[in-house]
This record gives C-alpha cells, sequence and structure tokens, in this order.
C-alpha cells in the first residue's frame, strides 16, 4: 500500500486553490463481472469547493452513482477496475489502501443514500449505531459519545433524542430514518458529504424537509455536499455548480441558474424540454427520442449522436472532451454554440 | 378534451364513473400472536368516504402522499377489491359482484410496474394473446394480427411480440402494459403512477402516448401519481387526497394558481422547483405523515397544519363548494359568508 505523500505530485495534479476541497481527474470505472466489461463511468472530471453543494444529475444507468462511489472506494473490489485521480487534500484516495481509506471514510468524507433502511442494521439501536461510528474514528469516551449522540439528533432535527436513541430502525419513518443516517454521517464533523439520491424513496412534503435540512447542515457545518440527483428540480434549488451526466461520461457542467437558463449540450436542453411544463398549451411534450446505448460497447464519437437533432457527420468521429461553452461552463458538443436558446 | 366543455363534464347529469362514500376499512392484527396479547383489531381507513364523478373523455387526475389511499381507490374502481361501504356506478349502473366481470372489459388499469406483471417466461406476444383468448374478444386465426396491430399502436414494432419481457427497457415495458389494457377494448383507464419508474425523458415518451390515445380512442382516464408536474400536464381536473379522505377538488388550473387546502398548499410548495430563483425559503409543511391506523381526531391534517384551530381537533370538516367545481374539507372556510376571500386570508397567513 503506497502512501499518499509518497507519491511525486505537482501542483496541477491534487486540489489546486485553498477554495478546492475535492478534485476528480479522469476517473473511470470498468465493471467486469459480465461476459464483456461495462465501461460505467469514463473521463469523469470535476472539482468541490469548500462549502460548495455540487450536484450531478442524470438518468439510470449513466454513471452517477458510480461515479460517487467510485470516490471513496465503496464499489466492490472484485470485477471493477478504478482508474484516476481523487484528490482529497494532497491525498489521492483512489491510491490509499483499504485501511487509510477506512480512517478517511466515515469521518472526514461520509455518505448517504437512498434507501437508509439498507444502510441501519435493523437489530441494533440507533444510540448503538451511532456510537459505533464515534467510536471508529475518535477517542471520545463513552460519556462523551452518549452526549454527542443526543447532539446529532437533536442536529438533524430529531425531537426527544434521549428516547429515540433507545429505539429501533423500524421505529422510525422514512424520512426519520433518513435523518438518523444523516446523524451517523455528520458524527465526525465531515468536510465533505457525499449525498446519492436522497430523497427519492421519501415522499414531497418530507423530501422538501430533508433538503432544505441538508442546505441548513451546509450553512452551519460549512462542509461541501456532492447531491447525485436523478430530479432537475432537485438539483436546481439545492445545488451552486451541477454537472450532467450522460452514457458515462460528463457531457455539461456549469453553474446552476447558467445550465438551466442556457443549456449549451443537446442531451440538457432535451432533458429540460422533457418535463412537464406550464408555460405552454400544447397537450404534448418534447420527449428525447430513443433510448441511451449500450456501455459495452459504446458509440465513438459522440454518444448522444443517435438521439440528437442537431447531429452533423463530425459528431459520430470526433474525439469527445469538454468545451468552454461560456464563462464556466463547459459542453462535450462540437456545436455549442449554434444551438438554439431555450423557449427561443 | 381540447373541448373547453369537458372540463366540467365531471358535473354533468350523467358521469362515467360516479362513486357515492366508497369506503375502504381493512381490519388489522386480527392474529394469534396480538389476540394472545390482549390486542383488539384495528382499522386502517384507507379509503374513506370518497365521492367522485368523472364524465366521458375526461382525465381526472389523483393525487397525494404515501397511505392517503390513492391506490386503494384504483383498485376499488376496478372491482379488485371489494367496498365496505358505498357505492361505485359506471355508465348509471350500480357495479356489484354481478355485473363487474361484464363491466371490467370496458375498465382497464396500468400499474407503475409492468414487468412485475408480466411472466417472465412468456413472450409478450403470447401475454397479450392470452388476454384475448381468456376473454374471447378475437377468434383465434386473427390474433397474431391483433397483437400485431396493439403493439404497432403503442409505437413497438410487430416483431418484438417474440421476445420475453427482460429484453424490454422500462419505457418499453410500460408500452406493453398499455397495449394489454388497450386488448380489452377499454372506455375507463385508471393508470396507478404509470410513469414513476421512468427516466424522465422516456417519461415523455409514455405521458405522450397516454394522450394521443385519448384523442384517438376517446378514452377516459383517472390518473394516479405524486408527481405534481405530470399531473398538471394531463389532467383538467384534480382531486387530492390525504388519509384516505378527499381534502380538495378543483380544476386543475386554480388548484395550482390558488390552491385552498392547507395541504394542497404545502403539497404544491414542496415540489422542488426548477428555476433556481423560484426558491421557498421555508419548509413546506413541518411533520411526519400521521400513521393511518390512528388518523389524527377532527381533522386529519390538524397537527401539520400552520392554521389550525380548537375546532379542527374535534371535527371533521364537511366538504363545501366554495367555488364553481373547488370542493374543501377545511374549517377555514367554514365562515365564507363572512370573509369575502378566504383563499387570499390564507395566503396572507402562509
Amino acid at each position: 500500500m503506497s502512501q499518499a505523500n509518497e507519491r511525486p505530485i505537482t501542483i496541477q495534479e491534487h486540489v489546486s486553490s485553498a477554495e478546492e476541497i475535492l478534485r476528480v481527474n479522469d476517473l473511470g470505472v470498468q465493471f467486469n463481472t459480465g461476459p464483456r466489461p461495462v465501461r460505467a463511468v469514463e473521463g469523469v472530471s470535476f472539482s468541490v469547493r469548500r462549502g460548495e453543494i455540487f450536484g450531478i444529475v442524470g438518468e439510470s444507468g449513466c454513471g452517477k452513482s458510480a461515479t460517487l462511489r467510485a470516490l471513496i472506494g465503496l464499489l466492490p473490489e472484485r470485477g471493477v477496475q478504478t482508474t484516476g485521480q481523487v484528490w482529497f487534500g494532497n491525498r489521492n484516495l483512489l491510491d490509499l489502501g483499504e485501511r487509510p481509506m477506512r480512517q478517511v471514510r466515515g469521518a472526514e468524507i461520509s455518505m448517504v443514500f437512498q434507501d437508509p433502511m439498507t444502510y441501519l442494521n435493523p437489530v441494533l439501536r440507533i444510540r448503538e449505531q451511532i456510537e459505533e461510528t464515534l467510536k471508529q474514528h475518535t477517542s471520545l469516551g463513552r460519556a462523551k459519545r452518549r452526549a454527542r449522540a443526543v447532539e446529532l439528533m437533536q442536529l438533524v432535527g430529531i425531537a426527544v433524542p434521549e428516547r429515540r436513541l433507545r429505539e429501533y430502525p423500524h421505529q422510525f419513518s422514512g424520512g426519520m430514518r433518513q435523518r438518523v443516517l444523516l446523524a451517523i454521517a455528520l458524527a465526525c464533523s465531515p468536510t465533505v458529504l457525499l449525498a446519492d439520491e436522497p430523497t427519492t424513496a421519501l415522499d414531497v412534503t418530507i423530501q422538501d424537509q430533508i433538503l432544505k435540512l441538508l442546505k441548513r447542515l451546509r450553512d452551519e457545518l460549512g462542509m461541501s455536499i456532492v447531491l447525485v440527483s436523478h430530479d432537475l428540480g432537485v438539483i436546481a434549488q439545492m445545488c451552486e455548480r451541477v454537472a450532467v451526466m450522460y452514457a458515462g461520461q460528463i457531457v455539461e457542467t456549469a453553474p446552476v441558474r447558467q445550465l438551466i437558463r442556457n443549456p449549451r449540450h443537446p442531451y440538457t436542453i432535451g432533458l429540460l424540454n422533457s418535463l412537464p411544463r406550464t408555460d405552454t398549451n400544447s397537450r404534448y411534450l418534447d420527449p428525447i427520442p430513443g433510448a441511451p446505448p449500450s456501455l459495452i460497447d459504446p458509440p465513438t464519437g459522440c454518444r448522444f449522436a443517435d438521439r440528437c437533432p442537431f447531429v452533423l457527420e463530425e459528431c459520430r468521429t470526433w474525439q469527445t472532451s469538454l468545451l468552454e461553452a461560456e464563462n464556466q461552463q463547459f459542453s462535450r458538443c462540437l456545436r455549442h454554440e449554434s444551438l438554439p436558446r431555450r423557449h427561443d | 378534451m381540447t373541448d373547453p366543455a369537458a372540463v366540467t363534464a365531471g358535473r354533468d347529469a350523467s358521469p362515467l364513473v360516479e362513486t357515492r362514500d366508497l369506503t375502504k376499512h381493512y381490519a388489522i392484527g386480527g392474529g394469534l400472536a396480538r389476540r394472545l396479547r390482549g390486542k383488539e383489531k384495528e382499522t386502517l381507513r384507507a379509503v374513506d368516504g370518497v365521492s367522485l364523478r368523472i364524465g366521458r373523455g375526461e382525465t381526472v387526475g389523483l393525487v397525494g402522499e404515501s397511505g392517503c389511499g390513492k391506490s386503494t381507490l384504483g383498485r376499488l374502481l376496478l372491482h379488485l377489491e371489494q367496498p365496505s361501504g358505498g357505492e361505485m356506478r359506471y355508465e348509471g349502473e350500480l357495479v356489484d359482484k354481478t355485473t363487474a366481470d361484464r363491466l371490467r372489459r370496458k375498465i382497464q388499469i396500468i400499474f407503475q410496474d409492468p414487468f412485475s406483471s408480466l411472466n417472465p417466461r412468456k413472450t409478450v406476444g403470447k401475454a397479450i394473446e392470452e388476454v384475448l383468448s381468456v376473454h374471447n374478444l378475437c377468434p383465434k386465426e386473427s390474433r397474431k394480427a391483433r397483437v400485431a396491430e396493439l403493439l404497432d399502436r403503442v409505437g413497438l414494432s410487430p416483431e418484438m411480440a417474440n421476445r420475453r419481457p427482460r429484453q424490454f427497457s422500462g419505457g418499453q415495458r410500460q408500452r406493453i402494459g398499455i397495449a394489454r389494457a388497450l386488448a380489452m377494448g377499454p372506455e375507463f383507464i385508471v393508470a396507478d403512477e404509470p410513469v414513476s419508474a421512468l427516466d424522465v425523458s422516456v417519461q415523455a415518451q409514455v405521458l405522450n402516448l397516454l394522450t394521443e390515445l385519448q384523442e384517438e380512442l376517446g378514452l377516459t382516464y383517472l390518473l394516479i401519481s405524486h408527481n405534481l408536474g405530470v399531473i398538471r400536464h394531463l389532467t383538467r381536473r384534480i382531486v387530492v387526497m390525504y388519509l384516505g379522505k378527499v381534502v380538495e377538488e378543483s380544476p386543475t388550473g386554480d388548484l395550482f394558481d390558488d390552491p385552498l387546502h392547507p395541504y394542497t398548499q404545502a403539497l404544491i410548495r414542496a415540489v422542488p422547483d426548477i428555476d433556481p430563483d423560484r426558491a421557498v425559503g421555508a419548509v413546506a409543511v413541518e411533520g411526519d405523515l400521521p400513521n393511518p391506523i390512528h388518523p389524527p381526531s377532527g381533522c386529519h391534517f390538524h397537527t401539520r397544519c400552520p392554521f389550525a384551530m380548537d375546532v379542527c381537533r374535534s371535527e371533521y370538516p364537511e366538504p363545501r363548494h366554495v367555488a364553481p367545481g373547488r370542493l374543501v374539507a377545511c374549517h377555514l372556510y367554514d365562515t365564507q359568508a363572512e370573509a369575502s376571500d378566504p383563499a387570499a386570508a390564507i395566503r396572507v397567513g402562509s
């Protein structure tokens, strides 16, 4: 296991400014579990700033969850090949061995998931599950751990924490379980919280509560959040910057207002147009025709070409990369300049 | 449906579908273990006195969160569940044990996950043929042609009849579910979260298909969904349920422009807006959904309602008409005679 600091690094390679807390360079994830390898994630690069909520949005199978899991080594070791770099401070997380990684995961970087019940132990009281994390990562004594558990429950807005700490996960509603999972994730005051569809399984009024809680926690604790969601509304309300993923690649990244007002990739335009709208009398929506390509043998050139209304011959052959479309806005589209403005 | 008269069809003299005080109660905890511990049977009032009228060619939306009874209501309309009370009429005819089988041909359902209702070992062609043969809908020799026609109708190629369900994507499976419902030649379709499992780009394709079919075949829809965007797009009238009861019923435009019930207001405010600048600062509504087995006394929403008054804790508000086509069950509107616009009073409060 090589230590991160043994590796010679240049300033461009790791986190390059005080603002940046996490930098992902050319991340690739390949699943070799089937008869043929699946390239779930390819060439994904982004950075997350201090105190920022960074969104990753895309549809099923676009690689957004695999990206998030790869960051903290949560993908199964067997049959999965992860390439690239994930710089966290001066450490490349992909070079860390399992042991040092475990010190980072759950303490400095922690994660919440779509379905909290899967990650809570049904036979342990909530108290034990929160204290377990504190035991793992801190030197707090028993009494201090107890006090911290109460504090964490209050932080995530659970009333009567003393009593609820004695209860089991099944005694909690879906929204409350997500709060418990958050309490565990926040136990060691992480610098970065990774949230994978944290509200997708919840009712809309409960989703609203959890999203606002996440925002409040970000403001109070100053942590950064990477939020993965399929819901553009959630992304629009929560994030400062966002990356749109399609077929394993980032196709567009921009500050969230800019992305929604003036998308510069046909897929982003298509996604926004697919949403039920209220500013038109048409009974018909504007769907994206077709379906995403297989990631076993992804097409060369632009992966969206087959579904794209603006496709040109050269789209199918060019070596795609993110091109600067506007200030801070990058698009993996040759025609980003000539695309129509939305609602034109 | 582009006909504005259709908007009011729900109040026509003879609606296509009508329910009166439709009720479904489930007995909970009749098991031996519970009885030995001396616990009494409890009742889950999944649907508690729902009265609806749906006009021919209309699309009515049914919204609400988990446990509000919207799916149970859908199943009651198909007579897949026996109601515990109240009645349902189809074209004026009472739907009961004796008429359900005959009427069920005219009433079909589309589910959220058609995959779970398809036999994985049968080709989809066989699955659709089965419907045709069981119900004697078409002579044996022309069944294959009819299957091809149905697949084509929902935007699949007829050759796909030889594939098995797992070879289809989510959107295609939903199209198969729709083809199977169409095989019966229905007039009224209950669509229970038809696009909830689909990605937005595919969701739009399926919603367009539903619209197209309605225009061509003159179908009537009850669209059950938790997704307000989808409901708003597809329907002209919306029914909002909370813990088994209808709390508000309004034309779609009015409901979104000026929601009356505090729960409807919260529901609409809770949806994250695609416009980052149209953000709502405060939480839309505090608190969890109450346990539906022990709903709060009085108005079920009073535990979460920012405007709750004493009367709300003790008395369930009678639904009342407060404007043309607008029905609301909320004590804030009891004093409507005095206040000129109670909705405005509430909005000021919020």
